[in-house]
Parts: C-alpha cells; structure tokens; sequence
C-alpha cells in the first residue's frame, strides 16, 4: 500500500474519531483549547447549575469562585425607595433653619406704628 | 383695582420729639405733562425674602458709627440720631453676623450698606412691608404674606424717574399744611433721586406721600417721590413703622 493511502486512511480516522490532523508547517501542533464559559451562579465545579453552552463539557481551567464577580454579586444601585430622597432633607433643614429664625425674631418686639412729626417736607414731591 | 382695607389701628400720638429740622423753602410740586413711559429699571441686587419679618435697627445713643466690615474695619461714616427731622435714627437690617448687623443706609449711592454693631441699637420686627410697582403705578402692603392695602400711585416722571430699587422708611413727617402737595403725611424713604442732587433746599430724598391732587394718581408726574391718596397714606401712619421695607420696581 502506497504511504498516499496511509495519510489519507490517517486523516479519515483522525476526523472521524474528533481529532485535529496535523499538517505539517502549521505551528508546534498544539491547539488553543475550547472557549471556557464560567456561568453566572456557578463557579468551578458546580454542576448543574447555570447554563453551559454545548460543547463545553470541561470546566474552565482558570476560573473559580471568586476570580470572576457574578452579576448578582455586583453593586447593584438603590431601588427608589431605599434612595434618601434630597428634597425632604433639605426641605426638613429649610423648616429647621426656619424655625430658629422664628425663635429668634419671637425675642424681638414688634415695632409700633410711626410716630408722626410736625415737619415741613423737602423731599423731591 | 381691588382695595382692601384693614381696621384701622388707634392712632397713637407720642410725645413730640423736640424738632430740630432743617426749614427749606417749600416749593410746590410742578407736575410735568403726563407722560407714557416704559418700564425701567430692576430691584437691586440682594433684595431679602419679602414674606420673612423684617428687623429695624434703632440707635440708642446720639450717633453710631458705621464700619465697612464686620467686626471692625475702617469707619466710613458716623450718622447723628435723631436725624435731620428730629426722628430717631433707624436702620433696615440685611444680615446679622455675629454682633454685626449689616444696615441699609439712608445715604447716596441708592443701596449702601454697612456695619454697625447690635449693642448700639435696639432690635424690633414688622411683618409689614410695601412693595411698589411703577409700571402698573401701584403699591402693595403685605403683612407676611397676606396682602393687607392695594392702591394707585403717581411716581416720577420722565426726566426724574423714581428709581427701583430696595429701600425703608426713614421719617414719618405730618406737614404743616395737610392741602399742600404732600397731602396730609409724608414717609421719608432711604432713597435719594437719580438725577436730581437737591430739591426744594433739600438732598432730592425720595418719599412716599400724599396729594393734593390725587386726579394725577396713575400718571408719571412727580420729582421722583411716589404719590398716594390722602387715605391710603393716613392707613398707612396708622399702621406702618419707621423702618419698615420697601421695594420699588418698575
């Protein structure tokens, strides 16, 4: 049998069994290995849990519990009504500065009505 | 226009302060030709919050000087009380700082301000205050917030507008003749003329007075003074103290 029959009967076998023929040129024959999805809620591990696209049967190398923050685990901004609400402070703070000035002006007479003076004017007219 | 009027309070007559007023020759008011003039001018800068009482400095001693800082700094004047007209020298208070009060100042440029101390003067409060418009010749007294008296103005006419601007009353002046042009009170104001430096012998200070010719109301007709009628004015005495704000605009 010719060595052309055994490299084709080679590759027919590497494709059919899942492996990548070696051509001869191309690099050192090492190939990068399948994209690693680490999931939301799950880390290394974890099985079940999450979804894993198909094909990825291997858990990722270089991921863990805690190399990657989940989104759920990520600051998350104040719902509403959490939130303190700017204007009822302020508005509290303009009642209280009020309040004081009331307190203050309470100490102070009201002053009477003027007292008229028997004058002869020069004001502009 | 919607008038309302309050009861009037009892008039209080005080003892009469020994006048030691400057006597000027008294000229008539000449009215020039009515005239239909546009709105000018806005009110000064810092005008306060109108609905919150207003404080009225009074001088207790015989003089007081005024500082163009607080807590000392250079004195740039010293003001007698009483005043030209025998009344008690009276300030309208801007801002308080400490034992500072910033004052308005009854003195040319329109608005001065400055710095007195509080032991020197004795404090009172007035809910009232007057707000004057020019353009629709109008005057509004309101007490805190409520409107208490609305009435028709005259104000200055072309040539010697009444000047916008934020002022108080200075004086509270019964003349000696109730038919004469200043009707039957005259209000000294803060407030000096913009384009006269004397009048009638006098400094050209601006006031809020009655009429004898309360058909010019409505029209720009004065030196500059704002014109009320004779009962609008006598409300006015009967309720108002010296000190008391007034903002003009126009």
């Amino acid at each position: 049998m010719r060595l052309k029959s055994y490299v084709i009967i080679g590759v027919a076998a590497a494709a059919l069994f899942g492996a990548s023929p070696a051509f001869a040129g191309e690099g050192d024959g090492s190939t990068p290995p399948a994209d690693c999805w680490a999931t939301p809620s799950q880390g290394a591990g974890a099985p079940g849990e999450g979804a894993v696209p198909p094909g990825s049967d291997e858990p990722c190398p270089d991921a863990g519990p805690g190399e990657e923050p989940a989104p759920s685990e990520a600051p998350m901004p104040p719902s509403p009504a959490e939130e303190p609400a700017p204007s009822e402070d302020e508005a509290a703070e303009e009642a209280e500065e009020e309040a004081i000035v009331e307190d203050e002006l309470e100490a102070i007479e009201e002053a009477e009505a003027a007292a008229p003076v028997p004058a002869d004017p020069n004001y502009t007219g | 226009m919607r008038r309302s009027t309050m009861p009037a309070r009892p008039a209080r007559v005080l003892p009469q302060i020994a006048a030691a007023a400057a006597l000027a020759v008294l000229t008539a008011c000449s009215s020039a030709p009515a005239e239909d003039a546009s709105a000018t001018g806005e009110p000064t800068a810092g005008a306060a919050d109108g609905t919150a009482p207003a404080e009225i400095a009074t001088v207790v001693g015989d003089g007081i000087d005024v500082r163009t800082e607080p807590g000392g700094g250079e004195v740039s004047q010293t003001l007698a009380s009483p005043n030209d007209f025998g009344v008690d020298r009276t300030f309208l208070v801007e801002q308080k700082r400490g034992e500072w009060l910033e004052v308005l100042l009854p003195v040319r440029p329109n608005g001065s301000t400055g710095w007195i101390r509080s032991d020197e003067v004795e404090l009172t409060s007035t809910p009232f205050r007057v707000e004057i418009d020019t353009g629709d010749f109008t005057f509004t007294v309101f007490d805190g917030d409520e409107e208490v008296r609305t009435g028709v103005i005259g104000t200055g006419e072309g040539e010697t507008p009444t000047p916008p601007g934020r002022y108080y009353f200075t004086e509270l002046l019964r003349p000696k003749d109730p038919e004469g042009p200043y009707g039957v009170y005259a209000f000294g104001l803060s407030g000096f003329s913009e384009s006269l430096e004397t009048f009638a012998g006098g400094p050209g200070q601006l006031a809020v007075h009655g009429t004898n010719d309360e058909d010019a109301l409505g029209r720009r007709v004065s030196h500059g003074c704002v014109r009320v009628s004779n009962e609008d004015v006598t409300w006015m005495a009967e309720n108002l103290p010296v000190g008391a704000p007034v903002e003009i605009s126009g």
